[in-house]
């Protein structure tokens, strides 16, 4: 069927952290718009599979969870977004991303998150890095008109159901999803954006996100739209959360970050969860990788005062 | 050190502390910045050429007066003696009320384009008030060099209680309440809102921090950086115009209008000089705080995840958050904009974009859309 001799070249030189050229990056994007625009809003994904939450750029840290996790692809995969921005290697990090989902379309799934979209990527780092690394801003217009083809949320055996933020007073049922035009950037408001944003709270109910996108839902909300739906847990990213992942909504809702030491400077561990072929899960925590040629984070001291 | 011999009619010789405008011609060295019109940048590679405009004689840098962007000024009397205020909008029950604390070594008036957008982006609906601090503007109070946080914190919650009381506003029926604050400004309104300070400001809703972050800024203050950045200042200045010169070229203000209203509120002049003199000092001497500035940022960060009211951080430029706001930041407990286009003063740089941020808080938090 395909010939993947490109893509394996890819997946070999970005193995060693050596990014693409701007033509293999054009190449690589439109073979994945292909790809992507083939599956759903609410994309089906079979177990075994293990989830992932943000990476950040953080490439390094994503070698490490693939020998955590396991290698493509004896390992199915579940990403749940924010691939780019704030880590030194958004570039290398998001082109191995969908160079695999390329080579292994059925065993990886990459979701969208919030920060997959050009007005984030202007501030948070992605587009300085592209001109940085390229000189130009190609590949970022090319890697930001691919993210409008993410899937936003994913379903795993009917029964989990995984997204980058949360969930939307605007949606009820998966079906709302499903009727969603996702072929956009992210707007300001509306279900899109909450699935986006959004952040599970102590308090019942639905509250004004303190974000100011999306909103905050309570336990009721969840255990509401767990029953419409038939679903058994929410699973999430988009929270940093100091052990990697972190329980809410009396289990029915949980978060996985999957960054270790943020920003390499939050001192966090990362965490993915393993989802065996009887639907049990497993977490498995890890720390950052050890690396060399790193350069050293500290924060550089302004020059603006009082 | 004679000043006389630094005037504007000798060759420029690189004396620290004294402004030595360099001549500018319309037609080179000059650039534009979006919002801001035709500002001026200074570049010192340009040709002084053609023709020769000294600042002193180019009316661009006329200063503009206050009462094209607030209502009205007045004095708020507080024990220390009295508080210069700025306002626009009626203070009502039902209305939001924005209260404004500047910088250190800026004043009310820097806020004053910010505060005009923002209330046509209301359609009025909101009560502005922006304040000058101690040491600062046109405020007068005993001791006006006492600049520790905790004496700014005081005045702050005294002008309050000054306002409502002005304001014909009930204190146990008052609206919602917002305070913004710039730089130092920022440190005082998070510490004025602490659940655990001493007086309790009325149905607060929300915080908002201009670009300071309290370890960055902590950074700053110990490295002595800030030093630096203040010694690079020239102290005097000619007239108002090399004045307002002097803030656009070296790009402290990245706007030429709101330079043009604001910088006439942070120079004065200085008495019993001869004609020749330089005739303008900054009204701050901001070494004169420098005892206080460890003081002001250490517990910053942590003081602001523990506010209880919504609360916006908007920085300048790029991302340059402590590990305490990062992490907060990360776990979505507060409202994070960057404004890339902006210098280290948002409000007058960018006035508008910051308006139509603070516009979606202050109606996000005040029970419904004001629009």
């Amino acid at each position: 069927m395909s010939d993947f001799t490109d893509v394996d070249r890819w997946i070999d030189q970005l193995s060693r952290c050596e990014k693409l050229s701007e033509s293999d990056i054009r190449k690589l994007v439109e073979m994945a718009r292909e790809v992507l625009s083939k599956e759903e809003n609410v994309q089906q994904v079979n177990c075994p599979v293990t989830v992932c939450g943000d990476i950040h750029g953080q490439f390094h840290d994503l070698q490490e969870l693939f020998r955590i996790g396991g290698e493509l692809p004896n390992t199915n995969y579940l990403f749940m977004g924010d691939y780019v921005d704030r880590g030194y290697y958004s570039v290398e990090t998001v082109t191995l991303l969908v160079a695999l989902k390329l080579r292994y379309r059925h065993r990886i799934t990459i979701l969208r998150g919030n920060h997959e979209s050009r007005q984030i990527t202007q501030v948070y780092g992605f587009y300085d890095e592209c001109l940085r690394k390229y000189g130009n801003a190609n590949v970022w217009k090319m890697f930001t008109d691919l993210f409008d083809y993410l899937p936003l949320t994913a379903l795993i055996e009917n029964q989990i159901f995984c997204l980058h933020g949360g969930l939307s007073p605007s949606v009820d049922t998966l079906d709302h999803i499903r009727l969603v035009n996702r072929v956009i950037e992210v707007p300001h408001e509306g279900a899109m954006c909450d699935l986006l944003w959004s952040d599970p709270d102590d308090r019942l109910g639905w509250g004004i996100s303190p974000r100011g996108a999306g909103y905050t839902f309570g336990q009721d909300v969840s255990e509401q739209f767990n029953h419409n739906n038939g679903l058994t847990l929410i699973a999430r990213a988009h929270q940093l959360v100091m052990e990697g992942y972190n329980w809410c909504h009396e289990r029915k809702v949980v978060t996985i970050f999957s960054a270790p030491n943020y920003c390499y400077r939050c001192n966090n561990q990362a965490a993915i969860m393993e989802i065996d072929e009887h639907l049990k899960y497993t977490f498995l925590q890890f720390d950052p990788a050890p690396r060399r040629g790193e350069p050293h984070v500290s924060r550089k001291t302004p020059d603006y005062f009082l | 050190m004679n000043p006389e011999d630094f005037g504007f009619n000798r060759p420029p010789r690189p004396v620290p502390g004294q402004y030595q405008p360099r001549r500018s011609s319309p037609l080179s060295g000059l650039s534009s910045h979006p919002e801001s019109g035709d500002l001026p940048t200074f570049d010192p590679l340009a040709p002084a050429s053609l023709h020769h405009v000294r600042p002193s004689d180019d009316s661009r840098y006329d200063p503009l007066s206050w009462t094209d962007y607030f209502s009205e000024h007045y004095f708020l009397d507080i024990p220390d003696g009295k508080v210069s205020v700025y306002q626009i909008g009626q203070m009502a029950p039902h209305r939001p009320l924005l209260i404004l604390h500047h910088g250190a070594g800026h004043s009310a008036l820097s806020w004053a384009l910010f505060s005009k957008s923002l209330s046509a982006q209301l359609g009025g609906n909101i009560a502005i008030v922006a304040i000058d601090c101690r040491n600062h503007g046109r405020t007068e109070l005993a001791n006006p060099t006492a600049l520790s946080l905790e004496q700014l914190t005081a005045d702050l919650a005294a002008i309050i209680e000054a306002l409502f009381a002005r304001g014909g506003l009930d204190p146990k029926a008052p609206p919602h309440t917002f305070l913004a604050g710039h730089s130092l400004g920022g440190a005082v309104v998070v510490n004025a809102a602490r659940p655990d300070a001493k007086v309790q400001i009325p149905a607060l809703s929300g915080v908002i921090v201009l670009d300071v972050v309290g370890g960055t800024a902590h950074d700053a203050v110990i490295s002595r950086s800030v030093h630096r950045v203040l010694q690079a200042r020239p102290s005097t200045f000619p007239d108002i115009r090399s004045a307002i010169a002097w803030c656009v070229t070296s790009q402290t203000v990245r706007n030429l209008e709101s330079a043009r209203v604001s910088v006439p509120s942070i120079v004065t002049e200085i008495e019993g000089r001869g004609d020749a003199a330089p005739r303008l000092r900054w009204v701050t001497d901001l070494f004169s705080s420098e005892p206080y500035w460890s003081g002001w940022f250490p517990t910053l960060s942590e003081d602001f995840l523990k506010l209880r009211c919504a609360r916006l951080l908007v920085l300048a430029g790029h991302d340059r958050l402590d590990e305490t706001l990062l992490i907060g930041q990360m776990q979505g407990l507060f409202q994070f904009k960057i404004l890339p286009q902006a210098g280290h003063c948002v409000q007058e740089d960018q006035p508008g974009l910051l308006a139509s941020t603070i516009e979606g808080f202050v109606s996000r938090y005040s029970g419904a859309r004001l629009r």
